[in-house]
């Protein structure tokens, strides 16, 4: 019970920070010339690092080394296998087709955040491509009409929209880096989501498990080559779904 | 195509006619368009295709101005003059070898080009989007005037900036360490290759091994 109460009031309270609040280290103060270059180039005045506010860093360390092995040992050779087995079209298709199913979502968020465009785009494009598109496995609405896919949105982006902070981040057993609101912004999700409807749980869960799965197959290589790159791959992708998340949000 | 000529024309007439804001598009067009084109050279062999790729890439972006924005004013006043070139150095030549690794991943991509906007006086935004089997991801590059030529600073990936990532992680690492650790880091981690990105280029069909493969050191965490 007492955790849940101190679980509740640092939620309600980082859900407080107004969505700007990045902290930005102040530096020794330019003296030369060449410190001229650093305020040409600061725009918003965020040029700086993204917050640094972590913490639960000790605990999304560990889960991100988690993630890590469990893609390395398990997600990856199974996605490989599949991708040897199936032909990248035929897996490309079937993503196209997961992403037709989250139409609901994408649709309800557009509205909730008054942008009746964009949801009449989702709108257009969802019945074409059921239709024409075979059940979303093809995508007729921007082959054929030009109706380009318009930026998913998401309850996370919904509630960002609204003013709502993101919290801190946090990573998520499998699923990977998000952050407090948007974690909280997926349980809505999940039941917009036709998938979660078909059948029994576990067909469900296979056949979302299979989405994954699926997506897996068509990106091996990207983590590797981000871990390659980053001083530490950790922060590296903490930074950037926050910059990812907010560029989003203003989109 | 008409634009081209009209481009064309108008910088026959000379530079200065051609306002900027098309100058830096045209400069953006240029060297992505020449990109491209590499990458699709079957006439090459995979390491000459990524030697010309990032041979572009360093006429399109001041890598070295990259390297002071990324490391940040707090942590740049704290280097002596043989840290920074050091610094720069290393950071330059990480860049080139991320970038020639991202060609790797790369297979029949297309580019397509939106507006240029003037964000300031002399500093533009490029906005590309790159279209990939199941994405678009949008490229946004972010240019100065250097000697009134437009050339490249930084480039966001879906909003996340290359500058402002690496700066991020510089923050976290010379929050507990100091420079020197960071440079050793920095070249340690050297050209090589992990065996993950290796099995990838084997599923995408290239044949050819990858020169200077070196098992990863030390993972992140």
């Amino acid at each position: 019970m007492g955790r849940a109460l101190w679980l509740g009031i640092a939620l309600a309270s980082a859900l407080l920070v107004p969505a700007r609040a990045a902290e930005l280290e102040e530096g020794t103060p330019p003296a030369a010339a060449e410190f001229d270059e650093f305020a040409e180039f600061e725009t918003e005045g965020s040029t700086r690092a993204v917050t640094s506010f972590d913490p639960l860093r000790g605990y999304n360390r560990f889960m991100f080394r988690v993630n890590d092995k469990f893609y390395f040992w398990l997600a990856k050779p199974l996605a490989r296998g599949y991708g040897w087995l199936v032909p990248q079209p035929a897996r490309t298709a079937v993503n196209r087709a997961y992403t037709n199913l989250r139409f609901p979502l994408r649709f309800v968020n557009c509205l909730l955040q008054w942008k009746p465009k964009k949801a009449g785009s989702e709108l257009g494009r969802f019945l074409v491509n059921s239709t024409a598109g075979l059940g979303g496995l093809f995508d007729p609405a921007d082959r054929w009409l030009g109706w380009r896919a318009p930026g998913d949105e998401d309850f996370g982006q919904t509630m960002g929209r609204w003013g709502v902070g993101d919290g801190f981040p946090v990573v998520l057993p499998i699923l990977g880096q998000t952050n407090l609101r948007d974690g909280l912004g997926l349980t809505p999700g999940f039941l917009l989501n036709p998938v979660w409807y078909l059948a029994d749980f576990e067909t469900n869960f296979a056949v979302s498990a299979g989405e994954q799965f699926n997506y897996v197959s068509l990106h091996v290589g990207e983590y590797e080559s981000i871990k390659k790159d980053a001083l530490d791959p950790y922060t590296f992708i903490r930074d950037a779904y926050k910059q990812h998340r907010d560029k989003k949000i203003k989109d | 195509m008409i634009a081209a000529l009209s481009l064309a024309a108008a910088l026959a007439a000379g530079p200065a006619e051609v306002p900027k804001l098309q100058q830096a598009r045209a400069f953006i067009e240029k060297h992505v368009n020449e990109a491209l084109e590499q990458l699709k050279n079957k006439k090459l062999d995979q390491n000459a295709r990524r030697k010309r790729v990032v041979e572009i890439s360093e006429r399109m972006f001041d890598l070295p101005l990259m390297a002071k924005l990324s490391l940040g004013r707090a942590h740049w006043g704290k280097l002596d003059e043989a840290q920074r070139k050091r610094f720069t150095e290393l950071f330059v030549a990480q860049l080139k070898a991320s970038y020639a690794e991202k060609v790797d991943l790369l297979t029949d991509e297309k580019v397509e080009f939106e507006e240029p906007v003037e964000k300031s006086p002399g500093k533009y935004e490029m906005p590309t989007a790159v279209v990939a089997k199941d994405k678009r991801y949008k490229m946004l590059y972010k240019l100065y005037l250097r000697d009134g030529s437009p050339v490249a600073y930084d480039v966001e990936i879906d909003g996340i900036s290359v500058v402002r990532s690496y700066g991020a992680q510089y923050d976290q690492f010379l929050a507990d360490k100091g420079v020197e650790e960071l440079l050793a880091r920095m070249a340690g981690q050297g050209l090589g290759e992990p065996a993950e990105l290796k099995d990838k280029q084997k599923e995408l069909g290239k044949k050819e091994p990858v020169p200077g493969a070196k098992k990863e050191t030390g993972k992140g965490g």
